[in-house]
C-alpha cells in the first residue's frame, strides 16, 4: 500500500504550515468512450486533466466553470465516488486514493455530498427520517430512540421541525427539499462537503435561504466546503477562494477579493462581463465569447482557451500554460500574463 | 387609443381543472404592450408567467386547462374569439415563440432546413427551393456562419447554444410582429447566455419586433426589457417602467426579491431572503396572496384582496400600503 502518512504539511499559496485538508495531486478522470469496432477504448473524455488544488479547514472553495468544464467530476472524484485515472488525492495528510472496505467506509463519514436537484435526489417512497437516518443505521451509530433524536435535532439544525420526520418528500416545496439534502449529509458529522450546485434549481427568493444556511451552519459546525456553481454571483456570496475551470483544468484561482478586483485570466474576465448587472451604470464593455466551448474529447492544443481567447499570440497554440503565481496567493495559467 | 398597442391583455383568466381540484394559474392577468417594445414577465416559479404566454398563442392544453375568461386583444382583434385556422394563421405568423429548453423543442428527426423550411412554406408560400434559400438567410443572421452545412445537420449534433439560434431564426423566418422568449437563456452558460442576449438585442433594432419577455433572472429582464410586469401566485402584483422597478419598486414582494437576488457588483455577509414559500393555488385563498410572507401585512391585508392601483404615472401595485386609509375602510 502507498504509504499513508499523516504528517503531510503543505507549502502552497502562502498558507505556509497550515496543513490543507483536501489536497490533490496531478488529479486526472477520463472517461472511456466505446469503439464499436475494438474491444478496448481510443478517445476519452478528459473530464478532469491534471489539477492540483488544496482546500484548508473551514474555508470554502467557490469552484466555477460551464458546463462540461469538469467542476463536478472533480468534486466527485475528490469524493471517490468516481476512481482517479491519474494522481492522489489527500485527505487530513491521508493518500485516500487506494483506501479500501472499512477504511473506506469510516472516510466517508467524514466526506459528504450535497446535489443539486432536491427532487431528484430524495426517495419518494421513504419518510424524512428514514432517509436521514439510514446513514446513522449503515454506518452502526444508532437505533431506534437515539437515532430518531438525532434526526429531529438535525433537522431543527437545518430549519425543519422536528414533525417533518414522518412525512415524504413530496410535501414539501424545494427549498424544504434543499433543507432535508443538507439534513442528511450533516446527520454523520461531516468536516467536508461538496456541494454540487445547491441553489442552482430553486427560486431566487429560496436561493438566498439555502445560501445562509449553508454559512450559518458553516459558522456553527466549522465545516470546509467545496462550493460548485455556474454563477459568479452566488460564489462571491459564500467563497473565500475561486477556483475557474475551463475544459478540464483549473485556468485562474485567487482569494475571492482578488479574484473580482485583480482579474487577470481572459477567460475569467469574460466570465465575470457576462453577467447581467442591475446598475447599468456600472455595465463596462461586454466580451462576448466568440463560440462554444469546444469538446474534452479533442481539446485544442496549447492553451485549450485560445480558440475563443481574443488575445491569442502563436505560443498559445502550441504550449500549454501552467497555472504561476501572479501575486500571494494568485495563481493564473495564460502566456500574456506576467508577473 | 386602442391602436396605440399592438397587444392588450385584459382580465386573463386561464384555470387548470384537475383531480385535485380547481387551480387558478392565471386569475385576472392585464397588462399592454407598444409595438417595438420589449416587456418582461418576471416572478418565481409557478407563478403563471408561462401560462400567460401560452394563453395568448392559445396552446392550453385542454382538459385539464381552459381559457376562463378575459380578452387578448392583438392589433385590435380579440385571439379568444376567433375559430383555430385563423389562429393557425397568425401563430408562428405573426406571433412567435422560443421555448426554455432548446434540446427539447427541435424535432429530432428532421435536419434543420426541414424544420426551419417547413415553416417557412406553410405561413409564406414559397415553394421549397425559395424556403431553403430563406432558411440559409436566417441562419446567418442569427451568427450562424457555417450556415449551409448547419441546415443539413441535425439537431443532435448541435450544441445548446447553436440550438437556440437554430429556434431564433425559426421563430423569426416569417418576421413575427410579436416574439414571446420563454426563459430563453435559462439553459445556456453564461457566456452564451450574453451571446443570445446580444442577438436578440441586435435583431430587435433589425426588424422592430415586439417581444414578451420571461424571466425569473431580474438581471436578464433589467438588460433586455423597457417595462415589466412582476406576477406573483397568478396575479400582477406591479407593472412600471423598469428603471421605477429597480429604483422606486412599490410592492413589498418586488422589493424582497431585488434584494434577495446576490448581486455581482455588492457584498454582503447574509443575503436578504423573503420569509415562506410561495402558496398552494388548491387552496382558496383570501386577501392579499402575498400577505403570509409579507413583512409589512396588516390587518386589512388577511381580509381583503387589494386592488390595482396607479401610483405614480404608468407604475401599477396591488397593495394596500398604496391605498390611503380612507378608501380603505370604503
Amino acid at each position: 500500500m502507498i504509504s499513508n502518512t499523516s504528517t503531510y504539511k503543505f507549502k502552497v499559496n502562502g498558507y505556509e504550515n497550515k496543513e490543507a485538508l483536501i489536497k490533490t495531486e496531478n488529479l486526472k478522470k477520463y472517461f472511456p468512450i466505446n469503439n464499436y469496432f475494438l474491444s478496448y477504448s481510443t478517445d476519452f473524455v478528459r473530464a478532469v486533466d491534471d489539477i492540483n488544488l488544496s482546500i484548508f479547514p473551514g474555508e470554502t472553495y467557490g469552484l466555477v466553470g460551464e458546463s462540461g468544464s469538469g467542476k463536478s467530476t472533480l468534486g466527485k472524484t475528490i469524493l471517490r465516488l468516481f476512481e482517479a485515472t491519474d494522481g492522489i488525492v489527500y485527505f487530513q495528510g491521508t493518500n485516500i486514493t487506494s483506501l479500501k472496505d472499512e477504511k473506506l467506509r469510516s472516510l466517508r463519514r467524514k466526506m459528504q455530498i450535497i446535489f443539486q436537484d432536491p427532487y431528484g435526489s430524495l426517495n419518494p417512497r421513504m419518510t424524512v427520517g428514514e432517509t436521514i437516518g439510514e446513514a446513522l443505521r449503515v454506518h452502526g451509530i444508532a437505533q431506534g430512540e437515539k437515532q430518531r433524536e438525532l434526526v429531529e435535532h438535525t433537522l431543527e439544525l437545518c430549519g425543519m421541525e422536528p414533525y417533518h420526520y414522518n412525512r415524504y418528500p413530496h410535501e414539501f416545496s424545494g427549498g424544504q427539499r434543499q433543507r432535508i439534502v443538507i439534513a442528511r449529509a450533516l446527520i454523520l458529522q461531516p468536516v467536508f462537503i461538496v456541494a454540487d450546485e445547491p441553489v442552482s434549481s430553486l427560486d431566487v427568493s429560496i436561493q438566498s435561504q439555502i445560501i445562509n444556511l449553508l454559512k450559518e451552519l458553516q459558522n456553527k459546525l466549522g465545516l470546509t466546503y467545496l462550493f460548485i456553481s455556474h454563477d459568479l454571483s452566488v460564489v462571491k456570496h459564500i467563497a473565500n477562494r475561486i477556483g475557474v475551470m475551463y475544459l478540464g483544468v483549473v485556468v485562474e484561482e485567487a482569494p475571492k477579493k482578488k479574484f473580482f478586483q485583480k482579474t487577470k485570466h481572459p477567460y475569467t474576465k469574460a466570465l465575470l462581463s457576462a453577467i447581467p448587472l442591475f446598475e447599468p451604470s456600472l455595465r463596462k464593455e461586454r466580451i462576448i465569447l466568440k463560440g462554444e466551448i469546444p469538446s474534452s474529447v479533442n481539446p485544442p492544443t496549447g492553451c485549450r482557451f485560445h480558440t475563443r481567447c481574443p488575445h491569442t499570440i502563436d505560443a498559445c497554440k502550441k504550449v500549454e500554460p501552467k497555472l504561476k503565481e501572479v501575486s500571494p496567493r494568485h495563481l493564473v495559467a495564460c502566456h500574456l500574463v506576467n508577473k | 387609443m386602442k391602436k396605440d398597442y399592438l397587444l392588450e391583455v385584459k382580465n386573463l383568466k386561464t384555470y387548470f381543472y384537475t383531480e385535485n381540484g380547481v387551480v387558478p394559474a392565471l386569475d385576472g392577468v392585464s397588462f399592454k404592450l407598444s409595438p417595438g417594445k420589449v416587456i418582461g414577465l418576471v416572478g418565481e416559479s409557478g407563478c403563471g408567467k408561462s401560462v400567460a404566454s401560452l394563453s395568448i398563442l392559445r396552446l392550453i392544453q385542454s382538459p385539464p386547462g381552459k381559457i376562463e375568461g378575459g380578452n387578448i386583444l392583438f392589433n385590435g382583434s380579440d385571439l379568444l374569439s376567433i375559430n383555430e385556422r385563423q389562429m393557425k394563421k397568425i401563430r408562428g405568423n405573426d406571433i412567435a415563440m422560443i421555448f426554455q429548453e432548446p434540446m427539447t423543442s427541435l424535432n429530432p428527426v428532421f435536419t434543420v432546413g426541414d424544420q426551419i423550411g417547413e415553416a417557412i412554406q406553410l405561413h409564406q408560400r414559397m415553394n421549397k427551393k425559395m424556403a431553403q434559400r430563406k432558411t440559409v438567410e436566417m441562419l446567418k443572421l442569427v451568427g450562424i456562419s457555417r450556415a449551409e452545412e448547419v441546415v443539413k445537420e441535425y439537431p443532435n449534433s448541435l450544441s445548446g447554444g447553436m440550438r437556440q439560434r437554430v429556434m431564433i431564426a425559426m421563430a423569426l423566418s416569417c418576421q413575427p410582429q410579436l416574439l414571446i422568449a420563454d426563459e430563453p437563456t435559462t439553459a445556456l452558460d453564461v457566456t452564451i447566455q450574453a451571446q443570445i442576449l446580444e442577438l436578440m438585442k441586435d435583431l430587435r433594432k433589425k426588424i422592430n419586433m415586439s417581444i414578451i419577455f420571461i424571466s425569473h433572472d431580474l438581471g436578464v429582464i433589467a438588460e433586455m426589457a423597457e417595462q415589466v410586469v412582476v406576477m406573483y401566485a397568478g396575479k400582477v402584483v406591479e407593472d412600471a417602467s423598469i428603471d421605477q422597478l429597480l429604483y422606486n419598486p412599490l410592492h413589498p414582494y418586488t422589493q424582497g426579491l431585488l434584494k434577495s437576488k446576490p448581486k455581482i457588483e455588492e457584498e454582503k455577509e447574509m443575503l436578504d431572503f423573503i420569509p415562506g414559500v410561495v402558496p398552494n393555488l388548491f387552496n382558496k385563498l383570501t386577501g392579499c396572496y402575498f400577505q403570509p410572507r409579507c413583512v409589512k401585512s396588516m390587518e386589512i391585508c388577511k381580509a381583503q384582496e387589494p386592488g390595482i392601483n396607479e401610483v405614480y404615472p404608468d407604475h401599477f401595485v396591488k397593495c394596500w400600503l398604496y391605498v390611503d386609509s380612507k378608501r380603505r375602510k370604503q
